[in-house]
């Protein structure tokens, strides 16, 4: 095999997977690898190059395929040619898909890694049954759309061994990794709150869905954007850019968002499975996510991290514009936002303010204390820390920095926030139990109703305020939907692991 | 004077005032008086009616006429609007008054015809519309928020005090008992000293956020768009502004918390003897220099207060939640039950229990306390004294009954109170449409200033925020406007009227 080969299609019958397996003996030739590559038995060469497929290719996943051209882009994949056409003449030599079925069904055996970046109700099933199929994923944040499939990838990481990544790429910088080791060293002391926010959406949410649909464009194939979701006619409200707004794809700010700015905070304190959940916001609505969102997550005590005890914590989050109140000794005029939102760590001993994908991590008091740099520091892109990790055997393989062992956890939480918030409605602090993924004070009593539309208009200058409401739904119905979503049929996701 | 007659111009030349005064000794003839109208010494005869005239009735100006006017003990006489196709409804229901376009016109014309008037303009005609008034001796209630900028409340207030007539602002819940519980239940000792208070409503439910149109409209024949500027800067018109809807714009309304803080923060005030606060922090949804956001998160910050027998007031923070965004709910609290109601509510969380209630300081109750015990009862009670519920007419019937006794006190939103608590609810905008100065703003209430502003301090405001996708591919237009903030903020405590309007304050 020429390992500078880029078109590969489906000429190629030998795996990256048996190809791996059968370079061992080549492993003498180490002197020339880099460090940071080296690895233990089974590893490939560092000269190999992975043979990588990319699904949902049109926006950010594209920005990662950039990040990778030292690899084979062997295959891409989208829904939409006329948005990924820039990624597909970017890669001329990648075989084009409509469909990742297809794509894995036709080129299973010639790629040993994929890049997912769909819209974010798409993430696990692509993802799941990649890596069912052994292969390595990189998925954009957030990781999922459910609590259910969270877990999901998170088992199927651990069963099949392969490489992950959420694409949250902050967690690569050298931000996280101090705001951690500050945090570990007891530099603020214990932590019980926790203030987030983001600036976003910067972009139109709160909307009715469109009345109309609108023809779908030749280079769109609706049917497979909508993939696990309930079909509804298209709209270019909801696509291409547009979908993250819309609750059956997308998940808000939340989802945008948290995945950069609660890193730190997930990481930090070790946060785990929330107890508790509550959350407000904007008109909510049954389609489309609020323009600003407030949610309360409770943590119970964890066990002690370094020299810092980790006692039961609140996190506050707030986007939209809506921001926590400033620390009382915050400087006048500093931005509290660094680069799309913040977090205000309330330790007993300090407060510590940590900027969006972690950056520029500082402590209120002015101290800048020397801490044991105890935690690896990337020095690849977020993207070639994994391509250097699916290059490294299982085994001795040294996890990504935002593996799915902790993305699938963290993201539970992310979307945690999502649920608070569309069941705010039921008026209580939602009990959780993580383990089971269930709510333990929503009972077979509880209904809840969402406004489908908001109907206000004003004629003759008098105003009416008709809305739109649901009939009331059972809301252990309604939330286990949200918790694990009934796919659409014809889709469906791997059997959980055990 | 007899009880049916209509209005006669310039012919009657005493004013309610000097009759009220002079019918004392008529005050016998209690028999034939429905029970609603019942009253203390020096009650007016029931023959006599107060000659009320209206300014801005085409909204919540008509409600307020309507129970005015349902006792029999006041009659429309005037009515003026700047919008006669909104104004018409009203105008059908009295076909006796005269109309006119300009308050000031109206004023001259029936200057002794009217004993009192009824103001319920947008917010930015408050002011003027009210001190022109009550400098011709008239009684005057007018509507929330008081006034557009915290100068005007104090202003008035002080022309209210030196006029000595009586005055009422339309946050009709203050008449109501709940705020009464409340006050009595706080002052009682019941929650123990309060440190921290939360209120919040689901307004506003309309659109907010706009920028200025751009695309021209005609004005139409009903509309005197001039008067409805009145004192705020030039602009063209443009539906978007009125009739409904100018409460969203900032020249002319003062957004969700204008709209619904006299309401909502009105209990805490009561209750809490709060007075200035001496800062204000405040974040919301996208602010711009036309329209008030969609939802808006304003804490205020009062200073320790003198105890009262029963209760300290230390330091204590007022955190305003708006456009749908809530506190989070207290422990203790039923799951299932709603916090406040639809429209709002507040909470007070003490050293001893947290009280809840829901807007216009509706069905308060102490968590946990189910059956709580009446603390005593202090306050007069405006829906006894007039047999009308709070939202029925208590409030505007209270006032006219004020008026007949001479007391400027007697109304419980009368200016000495409203005056400061409106200072304080628009005081919270400087907050919102400061924000940019990323700072805990720090407010002189004695002499309406932020003193922590720089005089080379700037703010940069979205003056308009295009989002559009193109090919798939978002694109973000937003365009600023950079403003010395020090002026900014002086421009809204104080707002620089046309010319035309100047002196009226």
């Amino acid at each position: 095999m020429d390992n500078n080969k880029k078109t590969l299609g489906n000429k190629l019958n030998l795996t990256r997977r048996k190809f791996v397996k059968g370079t061992a003996l080549t492993a003498s030739a180490f002197t020339i690898v880099p460090r940071h590559v080296l690895g233990g038995v089974g590893y490939k060469a560092p000269s190999d190059t992975l043979n990588i497929a990319g699904v949902g290719v049109g926006g950010m996943g594209f920005a990662n395929l950039k990040q990778l051209t030292t690899e084979n882009i062997v295959a891409l994949c989208d829904v939409d040619w006329k948005y990924a056409k820039p990624c597909f003449d970017a890669f001329p030599g990648a075989k084009k898909y409509w469909d990742w079925r297809k794509m894995y069904d036709e080129m299973g055996n010639d790629f040993d890694a994929v890049v997912v970046a769909t819209a974010d109700h798409t993430h696990a099933i692509v993802a799941a049954h990649a890596m069912t199929m052994g292969k390595h994923v990189y998925v954009q944040k957030p990781l999922t759309h459910s609590v259910y499939e969270s877990r999901l990838l998170t088992k199927l990481a651990k069963k099949y061994k392969v490489a992950t990544q959420m694409g949250n790429q902050g967690a690569s910088g050298e931000g996280v990794a101090e705001a951690c080791e500050l945090i570990w060293n007891g530099e603020i002391g214990e932590v019980t709150r926790v203030d987030s926010f983001t600036d976003r959406p910067i972009w139109p949410q709160g909307l009715n869905v469109p009345e109309q649909g609108q023809w779908v464009p030749d280079t769109l194939n609706w049917d497979l954007f909508i993939g696990p979701a309930k079909m509804r006619p298209y709209n270019e409200l909801y696509h291409p850019w547009n979908w993250r707004g819309w609750w059956d794809y997308g998940t808000g700010a939340l989802g945008d968002m948290a995945c950069h700015i609660l890193h730190p905070v997930f990481e930090g304190l070790k946060l785990g499975y929330p107890t508790k959940a509550q959350g407000s916001s904007t008109l909510l609505l049954t389609d489309c996510a609020p323009s600003a969102q407030a949610v309360k997550l409770t943590f119970p005590e964890r066990p002690k991290v370094g020299k810092a005890k980790m006692p039961e914590v609140e996190v506050n989050w707030y986007d939209g514009g809506i921001k926590p109140m400033m620390p009382e000794n915050w400087p006048a005029g500093k931005n509290m936002n660094n680069s799309g939102g913040a977090s205000v760590f309330y330790g007993t001993k300090d407060i510590l303010h940590v900027g969006c994908y972690g950056r520029t991590p500082w402590l209120l008091s002015g101290r800048k204390p020397e801490v044991p740099k105890t935690e690896r520091r990337v020095e690849l892109s977020h993207e070639m820390d994994w391509v250097r990790a699916c290059k490294e055997s299982p085994d001795n393989r040294v996890p990504c920095t935002s593996d799915f062992a902790e993305a699938g956890p963290f993201n539970e939480m992310v979307v945690m926030g999502v649920l608070a918030v569309r069941l705010q409605g039921l008026n209580k602090e939602l009990e959780w139990d993580g383990e089971n993924m269930r709510f333990t004070n929503i009972s077979d009593n509880d209904n809840v109703k969402i406004v489908i539309k908001d109907g206000f208009t004003i004629h003759d200058g008098h105003p009416t305020f008709n809305k739109d409401w649901t009939d009331p739904m059972t809301a252990t119905d309604f939330s286990q939907e949200l918790i694990k979503h009934t796919y659409r049929d014809g889709w469906s996701l791997p059997d959980m692991p055990s | 004077m007899k009880k049916d007659k209509q209005p006669t111009g310039k012919k009657m030349n005493f004013s309610r005032r000097g009759f009220v005064k002079g019918t004392a000794l008529a005050a016998s003839a209690f028999t034939i008086v429905p029970r609603y109208v019942l009253g203390g010494k020096g009650y007016r005869a029931p023959s006599d009616v107060l000659n009320v005239v209206g300014v801005g009735v085409g909204g919540m100006g008509r409600s307020n006429l309507r129970n005015m006017v349902k006792t029999g003990e006041a009659k429309v006489v005037g009515l003026c609007d700047v919008d006669w196709t909104y104004a018409e409804r009203c105008f059908a229901d009295y076909p006796g008054a005269k109309k006119y376009y300009d308050f000031r016109m109206m004023y001259e014309d029936m200057a002794n015809d009217f004993d009192a008037v009824m103001i319920a303009t947008p917010d930015h005609i408050h002011a003027v519309a009210a001190a022109l008034a009550m400098k011709m001796k008239k009684h005057a209630y007018i509507q929330k928020p008081l006034t557009h900028s915290v100068w005007e409340s104090r202003r008035l207030r002080q022309i209210a005090d030196e006029e000595g007539v009586v005055t009422q602002m339309g946050n009709q819940g203050n008449s109501g008992e709940g705020i009464r519980k409340v006050c009595e239940w706080i002052w009682n000792g019941d929650l123990g000293s309060i440190t921290e208070v939360h209120a919040w409503t689901n307004r506003p439910i309309w659109p907010q956020g706009l920028e200025r149109p751009t695309e021209k409209a005609k004005v139409p024949k009903t509309l005197r768009w001039d008067l409805f500027l009145g004192p705020a800067p030039d602009r063209p018109y443009h539906p978007a502004y009125t009739p409904w809807n100018w409460r969203a714009w900032w020249d002319f309304g003062t957004g969700a918390l204008g709209d619904m803080a006299c309401h909502i923060m009105d209990p805490a005030f009561k209750a809490m003897n709060y007075g200035h606060p001496i800062a204000v922090e405040a974040s919301s949804t996208q602010v711009n220099t036309e329209s008030a956001p969609i939802a808006e998160k304003v804490t205020y910050y009062f200073p320790e207060r003198e105890n009262l027998p029963k209760v300290a007031y230390p330091a204590c923070t007022f955190t305003w939640w708006d456009g749908g965004m809530m506190p989070d709910r207290p422990e203790g609290l039923d799951d299932g039950k709603m916090m406040g109601d639809w429209g709002g509510g507040n909470m007070f969380i003490g050293s001893k229990g947290i009280l809840l209630c829901s807007t216009y300081g509706a069905n308060p109750y102490i968590l946990g306390k189910p059956d709580y015990p009446a603390a005593p009862k202090i306050l007069r009670r405006p829906e006894e004294d007039t047999g009308l519920k709070w939202n029925e007419g208590a409030h505007e019937i209270d006032w006219i009954h004020a008026i007949f006794k001479n007391d400027p006190k007697m109304p419980s939103s009368n200016l000495s109170y409203a005056g400061p608590l409106n200072e304080v609810v628009v005081m919270g905008n400087l907050g919102v449409r400061l924000q940019d100065l990323r700072r805990k703003l720090m407010w002189d209430g004695e002499n309406m200033k932020l003193t922590n502003i720089g005089s080379g301090d700037e703010i940069r405001v979205v003056t308009s925020d295009r989002f559009t996708v193109v090919d798939g591919d978002p694109k973000f237009d937003t365009q600023y406007a950079t403003m010395n903030a020090k002026q900014a903020a002086e421009e809204y405590v104080k707002h620089t009227y046309k010319e035309e309007w100047q002196g009226i304050l």
